[in-house]
């Protein structure tokens, strides 16, 4: 429940009748409208209002109550058509619609235009004044309450009440009518909607014994606070919730690779014999000439270590661990409806492999592409341009090619492609992609910086070990969402 | 010399014994060789008093079988080991000798693990090589030696069992102020770090009556057998010959059972944190203190055996602070006693000084019993200019808290960037916000701050629980404001 919600759930209980209880001394609606058409001459002169039917009315009211239209009960008219050219007589402050809110009147900006006098005397607002939007937000009231000079214009409908019938009472009416939807049904018009006189006249509206009305005024007033404290605390409680699934996963992914969520066990091959297989690895195949020589990587130095990590891992750079990294062409190709699909930051953001948005290449381009980049079953795709930072494994047997904005990471028998793309969205690899990628508009995290990016390497049964319990953890995160 | 460099090549060594399994063991290995290294040195000096008998029985002393590194070794080594570790254990003593209590003590529980008498004889002589409790400042290597075994013994992260920086240590003795023959206790002693620490702040003792006082006014009580050892090391060292360290679980007698003989001037301490007590030990305690949180328990023990006027520095966790659920209530009920009852004056918030063995935030709190508390001091110490976390090359150093001893002399609210830094808040304001100390001078929240698993959901909870609970409150309001038709 919104305080959105909370106060439409007051307003109805309000106009019902149910807010407040009725007090049998208080003097009747019918008989209120009666002295109306007795005190108002114009009133006799038109023609009778007919009363309600069942099915008019939205809800059922007291009996002291009386359903009305607003020109049975106040006089209402637009205010001053607005021609530079035909403008005349002395320059005086006016109102439209963007001074009336909810919330009250807002002086921030008052215009001013040339009044006649005869028009300063039609077009005058007085204490008291409901001032509905003709247009724009059509329907929106506040109460004219100031007793200086000013005048309106004619988006704006001035409502004056015949009596003690109270204003607030009506705004509150209107707002009521507003987020219930009434309003929108009165109102005529495609693009811009309006709220013309006779539409607003043909509204329905529950008229209380005059002293009830003050009563449900001061009530709702009474009750306003607590709402928008409950707002307050609500809008809290929906953000803190939305953002906890986010943290959550964040966090377990932080503990995965600092070796919090598993155990050593003591067949397992330390990493820095691990790392001496991949090496040797890298050599057989930089021998065989199936990849180039990785470029030396500078040392891992005290201050780039953030915590640390069992005796039985080792801190290596990206590019120490993997048999290679390439990127897709930097050339948007021509797309065709189908073909090899072509993947980009879209499809990887995610964290999963996603074809959906894919577009297509033809076949032969990504024949030529595929002696630059080939991606296969198992490597992990991570991204390098626009939104930065994001790994997921290829566990797709289609055959696709990236854009440049995709990086392809192939890797050895000693690295497990799935706690590699654990470990470079874990907040500790994701905050030295951010710090290694340049630009603002255009976003770009080099291959030459990216390999740069340390992480955590655990011996290799370990890996698969992580692998399962972080899943398993997700998947009970994925529950709270 | 490098403590950690030492301590990997002591592994080393100790990796290629059979008898060795795991970090635990390492650590037990090396401590009781150590004490009895640094208890000879001791008694080295002792010898010079007149009508000095000697404690351990020659024949048996460090300096008897294992300073001559051409010594025993092999097979013979390991079985004179045996009969060290039996003459130890059953050692006599009748002449009332309380240094003969403590070796005894100390033995009680320890064992010799290794197999191999020749990598046994190469680890002794690499001790020898590198450590030497003769010269002074060795002295203060000792902690640093636990620190890097500690380090390599994960389990310890599970148990809560932290070295506490000695900057952290040496400011709450500071500002606790410790005078020569006030009794001193830390409950929770771990390696002795606060006790050595008040040691010296109250400085060099002259007179026999003095240094009689001194060694009859520092107390600690300590759990686990290590500890307790190099907690008795530590202090021999420093010069208490008979340290009043008790090997007992504190926490396992009924709070009932303390009387006004056992409470004492002054505490400091660090309780462990994240530790769970069995519903044994949870029963010693009245009914709004029960939870299984160690550290709360601890707290609850303080209070008690506080004298009245008693002065207390403490490390708590941020969990104390917000209060987790579902012990929020203990904690709840912990805080309206501190300030109530036990005075609270300052709360010191400190950034993540444990790093790199647990990335947690703590806080130091100053109280004093029999006084009530008008409301709290609170102080967030930001990290130095430049820096953004501690790590183990470049740890947290005693001038760090400079800037918090300057405010302390003359306390003044402070805001930085919009946000708090150190600020008064009344009792009542206290009490409005439900006691969760973790909104007052807080560390501005920086997208990088990771926090573990535990600790996100149980922030997580207690926000979730608080904001359920202020929505209640005023629909509660709401509801009674319709219905009242006065």
């Amino acid at each position: 429940m919104t305080a959105q919600d909370l106060k439409k759930a007051i307003l109805q209980l309000a106009v019902q009748g149910k807010l407040v209880p009725q007090n049998s001394n208080d003097e009747s609606a019918s008989a209120l409208l009666k002295r109306i058409m007795a005190e108002n001459a114009q009133l006799r002169n038109k023609r009778k209002a007919h009363s309600s039917s069942e099915d008019e009315v939205p809800f059922d009211i007291p009996e002291s109550w009386e359903w009305v239209h607003l020109n049975q009960i106040a006089s209402s008219s637009l205010g001053k058509t607005m021609d530079k050219a035909k403008n005349s007589g002395s320059e005086c402050p006016y109102l439209c619609s963007i001074n009336v809110y909810w919330e009250g009147i807002s002086f921030a900006t008052v215009k001013t235009a040339l009044f006649t006098e005869e028009e300063k005397c039609k077009y005058a607002l007085a204490q008291g004044d409901l001032l509905i939007c003709e247009g724009g937000d059509v329907g929106r009231t506040a109460v004219w309450e100031s007793d200086s000079e000013m005048y309106y214009q004619n988006a704006l409908h001035r409502v004056r009440f015949y009596d003690e019938i109270n204003p607030y009472y009506f705004r509150f009416v209107m707002e009521y009518y507003k987020v219930a939807g009434i309003i929108d049904q009165y109102s005529k018009g495609q693009a811009i909607k309006h709220l013309v006189q006779s539409a607003l006249y043909s509204i329905w509206m529950p008229l209380p014994p005059i002293a009830e009305q003050k009563r449900i005024v001061t009530k709702i007033e009474e009750l306003m606070p607590f709402v928008e404290e409950y707002g307050k605390e609500e809008g809290r409680l929906s953000s803190i919730n939305a953002g906890f699934s986010k943290m959550l996963t964040r966090s377990i992914l932080q503990e995965a690779i600092q070796g919090k969520l598993t155990e050593r066990y003591p067949d397992d091959e330390p990493a820095s014999e691990l790392l001496k297989h991949i090496r040797a690895e890298i050599e057989e195949l930089v021998k065989a000439r199936k990849i180039k020589k990785p470029k030396k990587l500078p040392e891992i130095s005290e201050d780039e270590i953030p915590f640390d990590i069992p005796e039985e891992w080792k801190w290596v750079r990206l590019g120490e661990i993997i048999l290679g990294v390439a990127d897709g062409p930097h050339f948007s190709p021509p797309y065709y409806d189908e073909g090899i699909p072509f993947i980009s930051t879209r499809n990887v953001a995610g964290g999963k492999l996603d074809f959906s948005t894919a577009k297509f290449i033809s076949p032969e381009l990504h024949k030529e592409l595929s002696k630059r980049c080939k991606p296969k079953k198992w490597d992990v795709l991570y991204t390098k341009g626009g939104t930065t930072g994001i790994a997921a494994v290829n566990d797709s047997d289609v055959e696709f090619n990236v854009w440049v904005h995709v990086a392809v990471l192939s890797m050895g028998s000693y690295v497990n492609p799935y706690y590699l793309a654990i470990a470079l969205n874990s907040p500790h690899c994701y905050a030295l992609s951010q710090e290694y990628t340049h630009g603002t508009s255009n976003r770009d995290l080099g291959l030459t910086r990216m390999v740069k990016i340390t992480l955590p390497l655990p011996p290799f049964a370990e890996q698969q070990r992580i692998v399962d319990r972080v899943n398993d953890l997700l998947a009970m995160c994925d529950e709270l969402r | 010399m490098a403590m950690s460099a030492l301590i990997k090549s002591l592994e080393d060594i100790m990796r290629k014994d059979a008898g060795l399994n795991g970090d635990a063991q390492y650590i037990e290995q090396i401590t009781w060789l150590l004490f009895l290294k640094a208890f000879d040195a001791k008694e080295m000096e002792w010898e010079f008093r007149p009508e000095y008998h000697g404690v351990i029985p020659e024949g048996l002393r460090w300096r008897d079988w294992a300073a001559d590194k051409e010594g025993i070794t092999g097979d013979a080594l390991i079985a004179f080991v045996d009969k060290l570790f039996s003459s130890l254990k059953k050692m006599d003593t009748s002449d009332g000798d309380m240094r003969k209590f403590v070796v005894r003590n100390v033995f009680e529980d320890i064992n010799n693990y290794m197999k191999s008498g020749v990598y046994l004889r190469q680890l002794i002589n690499r001790i020898n090589e590198k450590v030497d409790f003769i010269d002074a400042t060795q002295k203060h290597t000792f902690n640093d030696l636990y620190e890097g075994m500690l380090k390599d013994l994960q389990s310890a992260g599970r148990a809560g069992e932290f070295y506490t920086p000695r900057p952290v240590t040496n400011f709450i003795v500071e500002m606790i102020d410790p005078k020569l023959g006030e009794t001193v206790l830390d409950p929770a002693c771990g390696t002795g770090g606060f006790l050595t620490s008040t040691i010296a702040h109250i400085g060099s003792v002259t007179s026999t009556e003095e240094l009689e006082k001194l060694q009859t006014t520092i107390n600690g009580w300590e759990k686990k057998p290590l500890p307790y050892l190099l907690a008795m090391t530590n202090l021999i060292l420093h010069d208490i010959e008979v340290p009043r360290i008790r090997h007992q679980n504190s926490l396992n007698r009924p709070l009932s059972d303390y009387s006004a003989k056992d409470r004492v001037d002054v505490i400091v301490t660090n309780p462990p944190f994240g530790g769970a007590e069995d519903a044994a030990v949870k029963q010693n305690f009245p009914a709004e203190f029960q939870t299984s949180e160690t550290a709360d328990l601890f707290m609850a023990l303080i209070m008690n055996l506080l004298k009245d006027r008693g002065r207390c520095g403490v490390v708590l966790p941020d969990g104390f602070m917000f209060g987790t659920e579902p012990d929020s209530k203990v904690k709840k009920a912990i805080k309206e006693k501190l300030l109530k009852e036990c005075g609270l004056h300052t709360i010191i918030r400190l950034p993540q000084v444990f790093k790199p063995y647990a990335n947690v935030n703590t806080n130091l709190l100053f109280f004093q019993k029999g006084v009530t508390s008008r409301g709290v001091w609170f102080y967030r110490l930001d990290y130095p200019e430049g820096v953004k976390s501690f790590t183990k090359t470049k740890p947290m150093q005693d001038k760090h808290f400079d800037p918090v001893r300057e405010w302390w002399a003359d306390k003044q609210p402070i805001a930085v960037d919009g946000f708090d830094k150190a600020r008064f808040y009344t009792v009542e304001e206290l009490r409005e916000m439900n006691y969760n100390f973790d909104k007052c001078c807080p560390f501005p929240h920086v997208e990088e701050e990771i926090l573990e698993p535990g600790e996100l959901i149980a922030r997580y909870q207690t926000e979730r629980t608080e904001l359920n609970a202020n929505i209640d409150r005023i629909l509660k309001k709401i509801t009674a404001k319709l219905g009242d038709n006065a």
